[in-house]
């Protein structure tokens, strides 16, 4: 190493330029990325790179002026780290010094990372290599967290930028260092690091996919991040122009409460005030979130909860009349007391297809058909049952002047009252729910839940503490924390949107509500969820249990754990007063076709269109919503009062046809006297034959089919398949190159088997013999071969490679033709040399040699001696 | 499986001849063959020798043992002359005079010390540059001209030269032109540390053997090997390589005076006596990493020393690497 090397000012500008700055775009670019999802980044992402670039500036000039690594960067970190802790200390005001001291932290991190950075690409020649494989693992991690892992497309957009960088870093990298040689061997440096950049590549998206795949696979069925500014934070509008709930909740930006006056969805939901006919109307829950990420500071969806009583299936991939039922989700609900099951029958307009919506807990769905008249305003429906707590209602609140509604309210805080303590819990079940994150920020909260929760015995009370707490009105009557969509962002940069709606701005939507609320009920130790689905308004008096759902009426609320009793709504959303009720008055709910006492689902066996007779093979039956599966029966049916439907058209009997897959449906009242059996033969057995039957649907078999083929690739394929292909091309392409060197040596071989001249023979002799020398790591140490022959391999390994140099170099550079002594040495020479060799060689240490790409591209372009002048 | 000899005897007599001329010359100059071999190489590519180094390292004495070596016209040894270059020798010294003959009334010339077999110019850098470019003239021209006669030199006329280094004290430097007529310049070096030993002991023998050197040549077998050497065949590849280094030496970037195009022709003539010497009859390119420095070295002005020690090895080498590179099919 030549410790006074020159310094070149154009050498030094031309590796900013070309090393520095692409470098720093790249940050920019993962920085601009993190800065969409992370909400603790603030979208700082310029000034963030400017820190990491400011870092690899200075670093890379010191490096370049040959000071030591560890003595500055040691001195860095202690700068670095006493600025931090005094900042940390010495309060500016309330927060700022937290938000101040977080933004240090930020500036802090990145700059080591610049000043890291800089300072090797100024000294390692292979740090571009490393370089890369941390920004692609970056790029890689941050796509797996945002979950864009969904679209090859967006993982292609993601991932393009960096790999090009890299690609270029290390091409560009390597003709820097190597602008005064020349050029022969420069093109190997750069395959060597190539093929090395593209086995980190295989190794990190291998790796990272094997680490993350859990979160990666969860990602590929849901979508999560960050929300934009002025959507719906609620909800979320699908391709097809129908909207469902969100499957994220977050305290982003402004929400836009559409006051669409087309109502989504309306549902009957049969529950009732014990003993009255009020109806108790019941919140419509659609996820739970019960994780808390503290970098994010959100509540998210854990799908791999174990004990977690969500009940979400997809209504418009269960057939007509089956049934799905999970009766898990009502151990899970982990209630004994108060629990009954409520119908529910939901009718879709705007809502999408595969939604579920239900009260908690549900356990049961089944899609049913919508009444003729009334099928252009409705697209599909279902009917769910849940198993619900009697002390649950939408009332909390938004309180009524009706005596009975208050009544019951003060009933069921009397009830919960009773409830026992925590003690005897499942611990795991406790320590989830009611996770307090430990850091320091959060004591403030900690120090707020104490302070609501003193003198609060039971859990009600608590829970009724936080409320009151969000109602609260100061001295002049005002309220303390007001509702707006528009809850703006705190001041400074990087602060909690938890801490600045809880402590400085006190307005939000319900998100903000919710999320503060599940906050410091877990600061109390309160197992507590948020869940999000509909609120549920009673505005008519018409039709009674009816209720109609607009899009302003998506919600956020919080469930709270009492044991025995199980999971129970509240919510502290405060009262918007701009607008709660919808502008225009409710629709008139659709005719409820009556309840089919029988379904049998099979396939048509013939048909008898004068006779209105025909036989079916059932598969499946349902008999007063209990389903029976994986049946092998044949059934006589009487269709002489049946509709015959297909995709909402009636038909004539003439199109029921043999071979048909149909759902045959009975509401026949003779039926209803049958009681349901455990086995269905039995219970088949017991119908009269042939079966009176209503209705028949026959299902579109082709669009079925070619639905199922246009979701497979969009669904199943995207990630693992392209993964794997791509994975395969590298890795083939990795083993080819590995297997360069010895496919060059049996190309050799056979081309001295193939040789017809004794020229050509010598010839292909003498390269496979160099050849397998140089693979095998004996050095030509600059001799001419046949001095290398002489002096090295004969004297080592016994070889008469001399000999043959002889008649080679003859050969080569001689007019006269070969005797038949030298003609019979060639002949027999390689076999003998090659075995002699191979012995002095282990096995091992013979294949690890041919491995080596070097050695190989070694052969073809020895590095020419140094031009000193 | 037979094998085959090292050298191939392709032209048996001649390389049994040359054998036997290096056997007889090791027996007197230990540790040498190198040398040895290189000065024979000279001789038969039919030019002259300058070796360098320090006295006392044995240069006299390969002069001496090649001469003696080689029988002369009338059962003698062949002719061997020695001339001390001083700075007051004159080139009648070295060339002869005209002198008056009484009885014959009429000038004669006085033969000087040129008109031999072989010649050894000692310490030539010593000599003032005038009677250095008159030996070099002749040594070209293998004639004397003394006013309107010309007289010819002996048909094998082998000049060795030696020269100490230029540093030391009181010598002429023989300029870049006069260096180009010297086919080859060697160094001579110290012997190692064994052979030196060797030779402490059997000093006495040596001077012994010095005294009786065995005449293993003739003359005309001498100028006979000098004809085979012309018949050894160059393949083209070997001229490229000879073309490429003399070219490149012209263009590369340490050196400010490159070879000329007489000097690319004695090293082909260096070339193909080389291969001769080493038995063969065709020229390999082992014979040009034998004698490339020795030939083409002494003709280069270099920019710096740092050039001087890598320029024409980095250009060798580079050209080497591409003769065993070469791709014949």
């Amino acid at each position: 190493m030549k410790v006074f090397k020159q310094i070149s000012i154009t050498r030094f500008l031309a590796q900013v330029v070309f090393l520095l700055l692409p470098t720093a775009i790249v940050v920019l670019f993962i920085l601009w990325n993190s800065n969409q999802y992370f909400t603790l980044l603030r979208q700082n992402w310029f000034s963030q790179t400017l820190y990491f670039s400011a870092g690899m500036l200075i670093a890379f000039l010191l490096a370049q002026f040959r000071f030591r690594f560890l003595p500055l960067f040691i001195a860095l970190v202690l700068a670095l780290f006493s600025t931090y802790k005094i900042l940390d200390n010495y309060a500016f005001g309330e927060f700022d010094s937290f938000f101040i001291s977080i933004q240090f932290l930020i500036f802090a991190y990145l700059f080591s990372a610049g000043w890291i950075c800089g300072w090797f690409l100024q000294r390692l020649s292979y740090f571009p290599i490393i370089l890369s494989g941390i920004l692609l693992f970056l790029c890689i991690y941050l796509i797996a967290k945002t979950g864009n892992l969904t679209s090859p497309e967006k993982l292609i957009q993601y991932l393009t930028p960096v790999v090009l960088y890299s690609i270029y870093m290390i091409y560009t990298n390597e003709s820097l260092r190597n602008t005064e040689k020349t050029s022969g061997i420069f093109w190997w440096r750069f395959g060597k690091r190539l093929v090395l950049f593209c086995s980190l590549l295989l190794l990190l998206l291998g790796g990272i996919v094997y680490l993350m795949y859990p979160e990666i696979s969860e990602r590929i069925e849901e979508y999560g991040g960050g929300g934009k500014d002025g959507e719906n934070q609620m909800l979320e509008t699908k391709k097809d122009g129908t909207v469902q709930n969100k499957q994220s909740m977050d305290m982003s930006g402004k929400n836009k409460r559409d006051k669409n006056p087309d109502p989504l969805f309306c549902a009957h939901i049969d529950n009732f005030l014990p003993g009255s006919d009020i109806p108790n109307p019941l919140y419509l829950t659609s996820y739970h979130f019960t994780k808390f990420d503290t970098l994010t500071e959100t509540f998210e969806r854990d799908t791999t909860l174990a004990f977690s009583d969500e009940f979400q299936p997809d209504p418009s991939k269960i057939q007509l009349f089956s049934t799905f039922k999970d009766s898990s989700r009502i151990e899970h609900a982990l209630s004994r007391s108060h629990r009954k099951t409520v119908d529910i029958e939901v009718y879709k307009k705007r809502l999408s297809a595969s939604a579920f919506l239900a009260p908690s807990t549900a356990y049961w769905v089944q899609p049913i058909t919508v009444e003729k008249d009334f099928q252009k305003e409705f697209s599909s429906a279902y009917r769910a049952k849940s198993y619900v707590s009697d002390l649950n209602s939408a009332y909390f609140i938004y309180n009524t002047d009706n005596k009975d509604i208050v009544a019951f309210q003060q009933h069921r805080f009397e009830e919960l009252r009773k409830a026992k303590s925590y003690a005897g819990m499942d611990e795991k079940f406790m320590k989830y729910y009611s996770f307090f994150p430990s850091a320091s920020q959060y004591v403030r909260i900690k120090t707020l839940a104490d302070s609501l929760s003193k003198g609060k015995t039971t859990t009600i009370d608590k829970v009724l503490s936080v409320r009151d707490f969000f109602l609260h009105r100061n001295a002049l009557g005002e309220k303390d924390f007001s509702y707006t969509d528009n809850p703006g962002v705190p001041g400074l940069p990087g602060a909690s949107k938890l801490m600045y709606f809880l402590f400085e701005s006190r307005k939000g939507y319900c998100a903000y509500y919710a999320g503060a609320t599940v906050f410091l009920l877990r600061a109390m130790g309160i197992p507590s969820r948020v869940v999000t689905g509909f609120l549920t308004v009673d505005r008519s008096d018409k039709n009674t249990g009816w209720y109609w759902f607009y899009e302003d009426q998506s919600h956020g609320w919080v469930q709270v754990y009492f044991p025995e009793f199980g999971w129970i709504d509240f919510d502290t959303t405060v009262g918007n007063d701009d607008a709660q009720q919808s502008p225009t008055p409710d629709g008139t709910p659709p005719m409820q076709p009556p309840n089919p006492v029988l379904a049998l689902g099979g396939q048509i066996l013939s048909v008898d269109t004068i006779q209105k007779v025909a036989d079916i093979h059932v598969m499946n039956v349902i008999f007063k919503d209990v389903e029976y599966k994986n049946i092998d029966r044949d059934m006589h049916l009487d269709l002489k009062v049946a509709n015959i439907w297909k995709d909402s058209n009636r038909l004539s009997i003439q199109h029921l046809m043999k071979g048909n897959i149909v759902m045959a449906v009975s509401y026949d009242e003779k039926l209803k006297a049958y009681s349901p059996e455990k086995n269905a033969e039995a219970l088949l057995k017991k119908l009269p034959s042939p079966v009176p039957i209503d209705e028949v649907y026959i299902k579109n078999q082709e669009t079925r089919n070619a639905q199922k083929e246009a979701e497979k690739p969009s669904i199943e394929r995207p990630f693992t398949y392209y993964l794997q292909h791509i994975a395969m091309i590298i890795l083939s392409f990795i083993l080819l190159m590995f297997a360069i060197p010895v496919l060059v040596y049996k190309w050799y071989k056979y081309k001295i088997r193939s040789s017809h001249t004794n020229k050509q023979k010598a010839y292909y002799t003498y390269r496979a013999s160099t050849f397998l020398l140089n693979q095998l790591k004996v050095d030509r140490l600059n001799k001419t071969p046949y001095q290398f022959a002489q002096q090295i391999v004969d004297a080592r390994y016994g070889t008469q490679f001399s000999s043959f140099m002889n008649v080679y170099l003859k050969t080569k550079y001689s007019d006269k033709e070969l005797n038949e002594q030298e003609i019979k040495f060639v002949m027999l020479f390689f076999k003998v040399f090659e075995q002699r060799i191979k012995s002095h060689f282990k096995a091992g240490k013979r294949i690890s040699r041919f491995l080596n790409l070097n050695t190989f591209l070694q052969y073809y372009y020895l590095p020419e001696p140094e031009n000193i002048v | 499986m037979e094998s085959i000899q090292n050298e191939l005897p392709v032209l048996n007599s001649s390389a049994e001849k040359i054998a036997l001329l290096i056997e007889n010359m090791e027996g007197v100059i230990r540790g040498k063959r190198a040398q040895i071999k290189q000065v024979i190489t000279c001789l038969l590519a039919k030019g002259h020798i300058l070796m360098e180094d320090n006295p006392g390292t044995g240069k006299t004495v390969l002069a001496r043992t090649l001469a003696g070596s080689i029988s002369g016209t009338n059962a003698g040894n062949a002719i061997f002359k020695r001339v001390q270059f001083t700075p007051d020798l004159l080139p009648m010294d070295l060339l002869g005079t005209h002198i008056f003959d009484d009885s014959k009334k009429e000038f004669i010339f006085k033969k000087g010390p040129l008109f031999c077999n072989v010649l050894l110019a000692d310490e030539i850098n010593r000599a003032s540059p005038k009677v250095q470019s008159a030996l070099l003239e002749c040594m070209a021209e293998h004639q004397i001209t003394m006013g309107e006669l010309t007289y010819k030199l002996e048909k094998l006329f082998f000049t060795i030269a030696t020269q100490n280094p230029i540093e030391m004290e009181g010598t002429y430097p023989l300029p870049a032109a006069q260096l180009d007529r010297f086919s080859m310049k060697i160094f001579f070096g110290y012997v190692d540390e064994s052979t030196e030993m060797d030779i402490y002991k059997n000093y006495l023998n040596i001077n012994s053997n010095l005294e009786h050197i065995k005449q293993v040549l003739s003359l005309e077998e001498v100028l006979q090997l000098q004809a085979d050497a012309e018949e050894v065949f160059v393949h083209d590849e070997i001229i490229q390589a000879v073309s490429n280094l003399v070219r490149n030496t012209r263009t590369h970037e340490g050196i400010t005076l490159g070879a000329s195009t007489r000097s690319g022709i004695t090293f082909l003539k260096c070339l193909k006596a080389c291969a001769l010497v080493n038995g063969r009859s065709f020229v390999i390119e082992d014979d040009v990493n034998e004698i490339a420095m020795a030939v083409l070295d002494h003709r280069m002005i270099y920019k710096n020393k740092e050039a001087k020690q890598t320029a024409l090895k980095q250009l060798l080498g580079k050209e080497m690497d591409r003769l065993g590179k070469l791709k014949l099919f």
